[in-house]
């Protein structure tokens, strides 16, 4: 027996919708391109004037795009007022060991939440199939038992 | 063994196990917080200093140094050795200082005294000051944790 | 049975059976937009998310000119999962304004606003401004150039209200211009102001909609004794849960995915970068003022195009005092003003981005 989609396609497309919209400008990368969240909304390198010097290779600092590594390319702002163009820190795991603890957290994620929702859709027809035949209504001794 | 009737009813398990997946999916949100929020801290294996600010010491005059976030104080013996204390009083935690006339550390706090070995002598500290290696390597005064390696 | 005991001691003082006795009389409707329902409690999930992440962020960042956005790389790269929070930080904000945007749009095109919900409505909007002033007073936190660009833009718009303008200006900068006073200010606005307004707004809005119960969309107004309904609780929560976990994954995997990247410190002596753009909540208005020309006639072309924004903002504040109309009749022209705008807005965000 199907549950009434209450919990709808509708919402599968809405939820792919949010992000797609961040990620649907994807920039180019060009030089000095930065291939960050912020760009991706932003557009292209902002700063032509003091472009930071980026290595090459470590343009895009996200772990789909990148799978070489370090992500940190420099000094925090402490150093700043000595360099002359400021370099950016880009995010993320500092070393293999991180970058798989990183995969096996989004994979117990997922299956969590599958088994989870697994869980609660049964949890949803017992409930709704209680309330329609008056399991909660007809006798005001019976208490809620859940 | 059979037995007449069940432990729980289905309805218990399949609670129990959404009930129990959440709790265990929390539980992998939680940590990460409290990693954050409790930072690793960690005391430095050595520290090194330019000899050149320690070679003019007297005889029982006694400078400080960082250790890491806690002060240290490196006092010149009378035969011309160092020795390196962490200048922590073992009591509760306050600042020691170093009486020169009296060849003692003192510790304001509680009235804490501990001799010019860094034993406690009087008042409340329970043990002696913490004691650090110091060696000089060339131009430098390196100072260690008690039985570690040179890096 | 201790549980039993002390489940009954709480209940002889507090009595919280109450309100979950009220929870499960509480009836959501059934019907094709039903779906709009679950944006509400979405938006909860995100703000806790936001509370959360920015409580533990605030024992590291530090909010004055010369270390905010060196506490924010030693956040990146030395405290152990501080990119993690920082990231999810970011883009649950982003997340939240989608939603709140969402459901905006929800009530307006389905006219939940009429009567007797004019209150919700209004506290409603009070609730969008107080989000997307969040996002802006959070994005200078980090002073890196972009940022810096991006406030010194964003507060000088109120500059063209004719009047207070200049007032509204001084009060968000603490000065004339952007500087480390700006930042500190901001700050406090981000983690305390804003906060306990939002909290208070929200406890309004939230009672308003226990009280007057959830609103039936127009089409099923009329066969209101017809639709099916479930209890709020457990049946309606239980179906939440599923939405709030498959965001939840969502967010996570955005935000360890495609962390965002800080830029060096802000510069304020240095010239103003190219191709400055806000956060993408707000490129539709920046879209705007660029569009109106430097002067028509003689009023400049930014004032009229701010007070041409308050205008649509007090229209839409008190939209509910215009469409007082009963409820069978079913307000074309306020559909069609809320495609009209949904279709501006990204029009002029896509605009922006060429």
């Amino acid at each position: 027996m199907r549950i009434r989609p209450t919990v709808s396609p509708l919402l599968g497309q809405i939820i792919v919708v949010i992000p797609a919209l961040l990620l649907l400008t994807s920039p180019p990368v060009a030089a000095g391109g930065r291939g960050d969240r912020a760009a991706l909304i932003a557009g292209p390198e902002i700063s032509k004037l003091s472009t930071p010097r980026i290595r090459p290779g470590s343009r895009e600092p996200s772990l789909i795009r990148n799978p070489t590594m370090p992500q940190v390319q420099t000094e925090p702002g402490a150093q700043a007022g000595a360099e002359t163009q400021p370099e950016k820190i880009f995010a993320g795991p500092k070393d293999i060991k991180e970058r798989i603890a990183v995969y096996v957290f989004l994979g117990w994620l997922w299956l969590s939440i599958a088994v989870l929702i697994y869980l609660l859709r049964l949890k949803i027809r017992e409930i709704d199939r209680l309330y329609d035949f008056s399991y909660f209504s007809a006798d005001p001794g019976k208490g809620r038992e859940d | 063994m059979k037995i007449p009737h069940s432990l729980f009813t289905r309805r218990n398990f399949l609670n129990g196990l959404l009930g129990g997946w959440a709790a265990a999916l929390a539980a992998t949100f939680i940590s990460p917080i409290v990693r954050f929020v409790f930072p690793p801290y960690r005391e430095p294996d050595e520290v090194i200093l330019p000899y050149a600010d320690f070679r003019d010491m007297e005889a029982g005059a006694v400078k400080s140094f960082p250790w890491g976030s806690k002060p240290g104080a490196l006092k010149k013996n009378r035969d011309g050795t160092h020795t390196a204390f962490v200048a922590v009083c073992t009591h509760l935690d306050c600042n020691v200082s170093w009486k020169a006339d009296q060849q003692k550390f003192y510790c304001a706090c509680h009235d804490g005294w501990y001799d010019a070995e860094g034993n406690n002598i009087a008042g409340p500290p329970p043990t002696p000051l913490r004691r650090l290696e110091v060696a000089i390597e060339e131009e430098n005064l390196v100072i260690r944790k008690p039985g570690g390696k040179s890096t | 049975m201790k549980v039993k005991k002390l489940h009954e001691w709480f209940e002889d003082r507090l009595g919280l059976s109450d309100i979950l006795g009220f929870l499960t009389k509480k009836e959501i409707p059934q019907h094709k937009h039903t779906i709009w329902y679950y944006t509400g409690s979405a938006i909860l999930m995100f703000f806790v998310i936001q509370v959360v992440t920015g409580f533990v962020l605030a024992f590291y960042y530090k909010p004055t000119l010369e270390e905010a956005n060196a506490s924010v790389a030693r956040i990146m790269t030395e405290v152990p999962m501080g990119w993690i929070m920082r990231s999810v930080h970011s883009w649950s904000a982003s997340f939240m304004i989608a939603i709140v945007f969402i459901h905006l749009l929800s009530i307006w095109i389905t006219k939940s606003y009429r009567q007797p919900r004019e209150l919700t409505w209004m506290s409603g909007v009070f609730l969008l401004l107080i989000s997307l002033f969040f996002g802006f007073t959070g994005y200078l936190l980090p002073w890196d150039e972009l940022s810096l660009s991006a406030t010194k833009v964003g507060t000088d718009i109120p500059r063209a209200i004719p009047g207070v303008g200049v007032w509204v200006t001084k009060l968000l900068r603490g000065g004339e211009d952007v500087t480390g006073d700006t930042l500190t200010r901001f700050f406090g606005i981000h983690v305390s102001i804003l906060p306990v307004l939002a909290f208070l707004l929200l406890a309004v809005h939230i009672f308003l909609i226990q009280k007057h119960g959830i609103s039936y969309p127009l089409d099923s107004e009329r066969q209101s004794s017809r639709i099916k309904t479930i209890p709020f609780w457990p049946n309606f929560v239980y179906r939440e849960m599923v939405v709030w976990l498959v965001l939840l994954g969502v967010l996570l995997t955005a935000a360890i995915l495609l962390p965002n990247a800080l830029g060096g410190p802000a510069d304020l002596m240095a010239p103003a970068p190219e191709g400055i753009k806000p956060e993408w909540y707000f490129l539709f208005l920046f879209q705007t003022l660029k569009i109106f020309p430097a002067h028509v006639i003689f009023v400049s072309g930014e004032t009229l195009a701010v007070l041409a924004m308050a205008l649509f903002l007090a229209l839409f504040l008190f939209l509910p005092f215009f469409d007082t109309k009963p409820e069978e009749r079913r307000g074309k022209i306020i559909t069609a003003s809320a495609y009209a705008f949904i279709a501006y807005a990204v029009l002029m965000t896509v605009w922006s981005l060429l």
